[in-house]
């Protein structure tokens, strides 16, 4: 197995810089640790893939797009009809469990743990700082905690989960992610930002 | 409008041609057919189907019909279940 590096490694010194009012309103880090599989089956086949997976999680999916799962260190995005991603924590055999139950016929079973870089954004001003890039109405009562959304960031796609009312994590591609990261830290400095260590949970 | 995402913003699609025009079937090997299927566009006001891709978000493929003459979106459908096949070939 190649070790993950890091797409950001280079700008992720811990620093920060004061806003306009003299405070830093967002902390921005980077989550390690942490790996993603896509699940995607045929048209024809979807309701044999939700069986599948039910059958190996013992719980109800979701049924729209945007809703997430959460199950202890797993969380289970529906990112279209017949579609899905995992996040789970590196190293989880889960990966090799659903290559096993999940015949060739069914669906495919991705591992795009390399493919994209997950930023976590927090503050009093992460709303505000999102907003001037994502044209998404980033209101509690409409991307309410525990959602997500594919959507697009600086001209490239990235998925948006909002962990808590203040709390959003991107996945952004790998190799947009410094473009994606220096983006985030030109639109915080009316804010004032603060950069954290990477860590499994860098802003906790 | 996306079928899969809800309402979202138009630069998150991209245009992707002119949904009513049947495809020549792939054994046509006059150029003149070819030609015309590629070049040839009619400029029709109103009500037309058109082909948009949700590239910065479900990257799916949709056949949208859309108002040329106010830009006003209508139905949007995935384009799986709308597409217009080769012609005489089955959908």
């Amino acid at each position: 197995m190649f070790d993950r590096k890091s797409a950001i490694v280079g700008a992720m010194s811990p620093h920060g810089c004061n806003g306009a009012d003299g405070h830093r309103r967002v902390r921005i880090g980077e989550a390690i640790g942490w790996d993603l599989v896509q699940i995607a089956a045929f048209a024809a086949t979807s309701l044999e893939l939700e069986s599948t997976l039910r059958s190996i999680f013992r719980l109800d999916l979701p049924t729209n797009t945007g809703e997430v799962l959460n199950a202890g260190d797993l969380r289970l995005l529906k990112t279209g009809s017949e579609q899905y991603w995992i996040v789970i924590p590196d190293g989880d055999d889960l990966l090799r469990d659903l290559v096993v139950s999940v015949r060739p016929d069914v669906g495919a079973v991705t591992s795009l743990s390399h493919s994209r870089t997950r930023i976590v954004v927090e503050g009093s001003a992460a709303r505000d700082l999102l907003a001037k890039g994502i044209a998404l109405d980033l209101h509690t009562d409409v991307f309410v905690p525990g959602r997500f959304a594919q959507t697009g960031l600086h001209h490239t796609p990235v998925v948006i989960y909002r962990s808590g009312p203040s709390r959003y994590e991107l996945f952004a591609m790998r190799t947009f992610a410094l473009s994606v990261w220096e983006w985030l830290i030109d639109a915080s400095l009316p804010f004032g930002y603060e950069i954290v260590a990477v860590g499994r949970d860098p802003l906790a | 409008m996306c079928p899969i995402c809800g309402e979202r913003d138009y630069t998150e699609f991209r245009y992707g041609g002119d949904a009513t025009k049947p495809r020549p079937s792939r054994e046509t090997a006059d150029p003149k057919v070819w030609h015309d299927y590629v070049f040839l566009f009619d400029n029709p006001k109103g009500l037309h189907r058109e082909y948009w891709q949700h590239v910065l978000g479900c990257r799916q493929w949709l056949v949208l019909e859309r108002n040329t003459a106010t830009n006003e979106p209508g139905e949007s459908r995935l384009a799986r279940m709308d597409v217009v096949t080769c012609e005489g070939e089955p959908k």
